[in-house]
């Protein structure tokens, strides 16, 4: 019982070293608050330490982890919403402007751009986080977020799409 | 809408994600869809974008060994309610006894002693003459007043000590000897960051609770008995104070 106590401390040791910097770099670009990602990156191990005894192993560390973390940013997003999560519905569609690609490609700065994912909405941004920043598969995605392949696709298709028309609005 | 399907593919195709069969799809439907290969080329630079929207952090150096200490190396306290309810038995046998042994005629200590006025001077004057009228009672009231002298004693210092709140009174087991486990005590001060005295065995000690209002008292920090037992007195008004079961 005893070893069995320690040998799970000790996983879970070496998890907590892997993981964390991917974690917390992937948290930093979903939150841009340096002190808030480290209170959201320990409060994700925390929440894994807790939930460790009863991981089955079902799902691989790593998409167990990722979904963690997602649950908490967005579980933090919600509770101090200072920034307007569009929704869906309020996304208009707009007219193309004559050279569209030309302006769009100029204007569009970094900033501009890690500002509008993070007003997409939730099911956009974590497709859009997962596959672009933190470079998964559809297969990867899939799992962490528990939902079908084909879907990871369209949200992606959608989320850019969204992202798209959000930034053609800002510029 | 005919394109959805293709919207979805040209996803996968920048993506990488196309099998064999959709890919070859793809292409021969991008042959003749302008508006189509427009998307594609689109997307793929938005998805560049993107990638180089990406910022790079250093994570802080202390974070891994935080994440650590908050979680494999924090100890969980849970009550033992096995003590709990034996803790709680004990203490219903012992006042049975107090208060069978207390209404037994013939003693009057506790009436002395809640009585302390009845020790004033004037009264021990009186009671100093009585032995020149009655010679026979002379003895009996020098022992009845030498009991009381002690009595008064106990009476004053514990008044002077006395706190304004309930003192909590612990027995701390040292070593772990008497149950066959280590105890740790865990005190809930009413605000963080205090400093908190505790009397433990006729001793006063300063604890600093370093922002928290939860100090932990671990058993290495105090002073070794030989029956391996603490008297630990709380001398400031906390939330809480309890002796912990130490998970093993």
């Amino acid at each position: 019982m005893e070893n069995e106590k320690k040998d799970q401390r000790r996983r879970f040791e070496e998890i907590a070293r892997d993981f964390t910097p991917r974690i917390f770099k992937m948290i930093y670009n979903m939150t841009e608050d340096y002190e808030t990602t480290k209170d959201l990156t320990q409060d994700v191990f925390v929440n894994a330490w807790k939930g460790f005894s009863s991981f089955r192993g079902d799902a691989s560390i790593y998409t167990w982890i990722y979904r963690i973390a997602l649950n908490r940013v967005f579980q933090y997003r919600r509770k101090n919403a200072r920034r307007k999560i569009i929704s869906i519905d309020d996304i208009k569609p707009i007219k193309m402007k004559e050279n569209p690609e030309k302006n769009f490609f100029k204007e569009a700065d970094r900033a501009l751009i890690r500002n509008t994912i993070q007003d997409l909405p939730e099911n956009y941004q974590a497709v859009l986080i997962l596959r672009y920043y933190e470079d998964n598969d559809y297969a990867t995605i899939a799992k962490i977020l528990g939902i079908p392949v084909g879907t990871v696709r369209s949200r992606l298709h959608r989320g850019i799409s969204t992202l798209t028309n959000l930034i053609k609005e800002r510029i | 809408m005919k394109n959805n399907r293709f919207d979805d593919m040209i996803q996968g195709y920048i993506d990488g994600e196309l099998n064999i069969n959709e890919e070859k799809i793809l292409k021969e439907h991008l042959r003749s869809c302008k508006e189509c290969q427009k998307k594609l080329e689109e997307k793929e630079k938005i998805a560049e974008l993107i990638k180089k929207t990406k910022e790079d952090v250093l994570i802080p150096k202390d974070l891994i060994s935080t994440i650590i200490k908050e979680t494999t190396e924090r100890r969980i306290y849970r009550i033992n309610w096995k003590y709990v309810t034996l803790g709680a038995a004990a203490m219903l046998i012992f006042f049975i006894i107090l208060f069978t042994y207390l209404n037994k005629p013939g003693i009057h200590i506790t009436k002395e002693v809640e009585k302390p006025e009845l020790l004033t001077e004037p009264r021990r004057q009186i009671e100093k003459k009585e032995p020149i009228e009655h010679p026979y009672r002379k003895p009996e009231v020098a022992i009845d007043q030498e009991e009381k002298e002690s009595e008064k004693e106990v009476f004053v210092s514990k008044k002077s000590t006395k706190p304004e709140f309930e003192e909590t009174r612990l027995v701390f087991p040292e070593d772990g000897s008497v149950v066959g486990e280590e105890f740790d005590v865990v005190i809930i001060l009413k605000e963080p960051g205090k400093e908190i005295a505790l009397n433990i065995d006729g001793e006063k000690k300063v604890f600093d609770t370093k922002n928290s209002n939860i100090l932990y008292i671990k058993s290495d920090s105090l002073p070794v008995l030989e029956n391996g037992i603490h008297y630990l007195s709380l001398l400031e008004p906390v939330q809480q104070a309890i002796t912990f079961h130490k998970e093993g």
